[in-house]
């Protein structure tokens, strides 16, 4: 909630901004998109990305109008607002940014941008921009942040019969995330990253690194690790460090013709502090175009990392002790586990320039006793379902 | 009487063939069914010499888009269809979805749409550092050069 609050706050410097430079500018350009998503997963046992096991419009539905003002043919500013569906997720300003172009070159954009971390990161709201209706959750799951406050440096190069670009950006962000068990506010400071990018004919590939401070606020915690720090138990009192750095490595590459596509991507995602979960995670994707249909096939897969518990805390020796161990283990049972291996297969029929139609079918294996990127799943629920996709894609 | 009356329908049909060769030889001369194109540019003499395979990056966002601006006709032309097919290798869907990704995260913005060739022709031989495709055998002005085929 604070977080929409202050997404929301600049919303007057924008609109001052504009309205300032109104006389001095160029031109103004309105823009939008919007996607109407219905789904339904094939069990009472579980949630998946919101859907259940009736059909709801809501987890993916949404509506978003961008305004680019040019000040000049340097200068311009972007805003774009988005309306969810979802009354969970936050609507309000994504973006909000002024773009400054000194060299053909160079690109130097500040504000609140999305942050760039996955080749679909910046998009994952425009569907019309990729062929599936949800891209593959195992990568695009929400485990990091949508947007950051900070700036981005793109230097672009053109060689003979490819284009190239290096992408220096940083910031920082503060925020809530959902544990399951309610919010949990953190903050991520010295947050940096940079990505390369080669087009080479119809291939693009992407490779790019990233490095956070993350403080994640959970007093209880602290109490926590404090009590075992009287104890003697240091290594175990430390294993619950919720402070420390968060490395993101990925690799991504796109091929299409006119006949097909091949989108394949690995993301890796390794936390310092063992309070979080690391993941790794990929997909391979192919699909085939029937001009105006494309048929999709793609194969996700994501495997936790999971730290074990320090095992520093006699058992046996006290009832004070086996409470307390239990209590320390019991910290590390609850964390997230996603291992989660799924197959789609897709359909994408482009109706006009601006409109696509979407439906596809996602066999979703999970492992028993893993959370799988499921909600509230039930304890004898094997974490296998079926998830069904329907969705209208439109770009205006 | 009757045999004046089917040279008079004759002579008519004859005048209307002729009519309508008359008209139609220049369309068919500039190919209108989009099977023929050429590209052509404006370029300042300090400008690096185009080749083919630097249109993709122009018309697709790319850095050389920052210096060379690209003019296109409107989505379902085709002329268009045929230059997205030859040149930028992707399909007309492909191509719009790709300028959904690049026009919502301020990398870059879609080339320049005229609806005609007269439009195309006027802006290019106005505007330096500007790239368009036309109908193959198109009359060209003189600050206008061809660059594919």
């Amino acid at each position: 909630m604070a977080h929409r609050i202050r997404k929301l706050s600049h919303a007057p410097i924008i609109l001052a901004l504009l309205s300032s430079y109104t006389s001095a500018l160029e031109d103004v350009k309105l823009s939008g998109f919007a996607r109407l998503v219905g789904g339904h997963l094939d069990t009472k046992a579980a949630e998946f990305k919101g859907y259940d096991d009736g059909w709801s419009i809501q987890p993916s539905s949404l509506i978003g109008l961008q305004v680019d003002a040019d000040i000049n043919p340097e200068i311009s500013l972007t805003a774009q607002l988005i309306g969810h569906a979802d009354d969970n997720k936050d609507s309000g300003i994504e973006w909000l940014y002024v773009t400054w172009r000194p060299l053909d070159q160079l690109t130097i954009k500040a504000g609140q941008l999305r942050t760039p971390f996955f080749t679909l990161s910046e998009v994952r709201d425009i569907g019309f921009a990729y062929p599936w209706v949800a891209p593959p959750q195992q990568v695009y799951n929400g485990y990091l942040f949508d947007t950051y406050d900070g700036i981005n440096l793109t230097w672009g190069y053109a060689g003979k019969g490819f284009d190239a670009s290096l992408e220096l950006w940083g910031g920082r962000y503060d925020g809530a995330y959902d544990d399951g068990f309610g919010d949990i506010e953190y903050s991520v400071s010295q947050l940096a990253g940079a990505i390369g990018r080669i087009n080479y004919r119809n291939f693009e590939f992407r490779a790019s690194r990233y490095r956070g401070e993350v403080d994640l606020k959970i007093p209880s915690l602290d109490q926590f690790a404090g009590i075992l720090s009287q104890y003697g138990f240091s290594e175990s009192a430390a294993s619950l460090n919720t402070e420390g750095a968060v490395d993101v490595n990925q690799l991504g590459i796109v091929y299409d013709n006119l006949s097909y596509f091949v989108r394949a991507e690995w993301v890796d995602i390794t936390p310092e502090m063992t309070m979080i979960p690391g993941l790794e995670s990929g997909y391979l994707s192919a699909g085939y175009n029937f001009t105006p249909a494309t048929l999709h096939l793609t194969f996700a897969n994501s495997r936790p990392k999971i730290s074990s518990p320090e095992q520093e805390i006699p058992l046996g020796v006290a009832p004070a002790l086996d409470a307390l161990n239990q209590q320390y283990t019991g910290i590390f049972a609850t964390m997230l586990r996603d291992d989660l291996q799924s197959i789609t297969l897709g359909c994408r029929w482009d109706v006009s320039a601006s409109l696509a139609l979407k439906a596809e079918w996602s066999i979703l294996k999970g492992k028993a006793g893993s959370n799988s990127f499921y909600t509230l799943p039930a304890d004898d629920f094997d974490r296998k379902a079926n998830l069904y996709l329907l969705g209208a894609e439109w770009n205006f | 009487m009757g045999h004046t009356t089917l040279v008079k329908k004759i002579h008519r049909a004859i005048k209307h063939c002729i009519k309508y060769l008359i008209i139609a030889a220049p369309l068919i001369s500039l190919n209108l069914d989009g099977r023929d194109f050429i590209v052509v540019a404006n370029l300042t003499e300090n400008t690096v010499e185009l080749s083919m395979r630097d249109l993709r990056p122009i018309y697709m966002g790319g850095t050389l888009s920052r210096s060379i601006h690209a003019v296109n006709l409107p989505a379902g032309a085709p002329l268009r269809i045929s230059f997205n097919t030859r040149i930028l290798g992707l399909t007309e869907a492909r191509v719009q979805s790709y300028w959904a990704q690049l026009k919502f995260t301020g990398r870059s913005k879609p080339p320049l749409e005229l609806d005609t060739f007269e439009e195309i022709i006027n802006y290019v031989s106005t505007n330096e550092n500007t790239v368009a495709y036309l109908p193959a055998g198109y009359p060209l002005p003189d600050s206008v050069a061809i660059i594919y085929p």
